[in-house]
């Protein structure tokens, strides 16, 4: 499972190198955030925008992700294609998630608002 | 990840499927596999070479989802459990046919696994997001995408008949 992980102003931000998050890496997926998690801190915006599919192995892996960050450490998503957009809007995931549009993801970037 | 062994194929999934909903519509894909997560990959990709040239591509993917969703299951709970017995070690096997109504898919998929349950049929419950639950959304996400959906229990088998609305 190929991940790229950065630091920032605003945090830890890593990106999912993957087109595919589904029941086929939902295992390496969280074992590989775990340990790119462990090598920065602050909170973590993880980009999405390479992920052309996801199922609900793959929701499933980033909700265990979602409850085993540290209290410390805020998890922020970025960069859902419409796929992705589509699972977390028909089981209502997005509700416990903080999705952050293009715009804001940008603004972000830019550490404007750290 | 290792390549899955090739299919033998099962002689209990040949012969004419009753309830077959691809029956006399435009034939796009058949295969016949046992049901894992790799493989599962593999024969999405195929579906997705198949469908993407035919029709829309947001009904293609929501048919790639509803695939996955169901190909997942099978691997996961669907074993093969003779009566009275334990969980064969082997996974299910499973038939798939695609066909096209115009330009809305009608998917056609039998399993040797064990029998669905019939709350994940008819009603299928998803889990409350507070919860943070990280399985139990496949059945409801079936049921939000697809057209539809019937299932009945042939022998030692399941057939699942759906359609995506175009």
């Amino acid at each position: 499972m190929q991940l790229s992980a950065s630091d920032g102003p605003a945090g830890q931000r890593i990106t999912i190198c993957e087109a595919r998050l589904d029941a086929a890496v939902a295992t390496a997926f969280k074992d590989s955030m775990r340990t790119a998690m462990a090598q920065g801190s602050g909170a973590v915006t993880l980009d999405l925008s390479q992920v052309l599919f996801m199922d609900s192995s793959g929701l499933g892996a980033l909700i265990a992700v979602l409850k085993t960050m540290p209290p410390d450490r805020a998890l922020r998503l970025c960069g859902l294609t419409p796929n992705v957009q589509r699972v977390f809007r028909l089981t209502r995931m997005d509700s416990v998630f903080t999705i952050l549009d293009a715009g804001a993801d940008a603004t972000e970037s830019r550490g404007l608002h750290p | 990840m290792t390549p899955a062994p090739p299919d033998p194929p099962p002689p209990e999934d040949r012969g004419p499927l009753p309830g077959d909903c691809t029956a006399g519509f435009a034939p796009v894909y058949a295969r016949i596999f046992r049901a894992d997560p790799v493989r599962t990959r593999r024969i999405l990709d195929e579906v997705r070479q198949r469908l993407g040239p035919r029709i829309d591509g947001d009904a293609a993917a929501r048919t790639e989802l509803v695939l996955a969703e169901i190909l997942n299951n099978i691997a996961l709970h669907g074993r093969p459990l003779p009566p009275g017995g334990y969980p064969q070690a082997q996974a299910a096997v499973i038939h798939l046919r695609i066909a096209l109504d115009g330009v809305a898919p009608l998917c056609m998929l039998s399993d040797t696994g064990r029998p669905i349950p019939a709350h994940c049929i008819h009603d299928p419950q998803a889990p409350a997001p507070a919860l943070l639950p990280e399985n139990g959304f496949g059945w409801s996400l079936i049921r939000a995408l697809t057209g539809r959906l019937h299932y009945m229990r042939d022998g030692q088998r399941n057939l699942l008949c759906f359609s995506i609305p175009a």
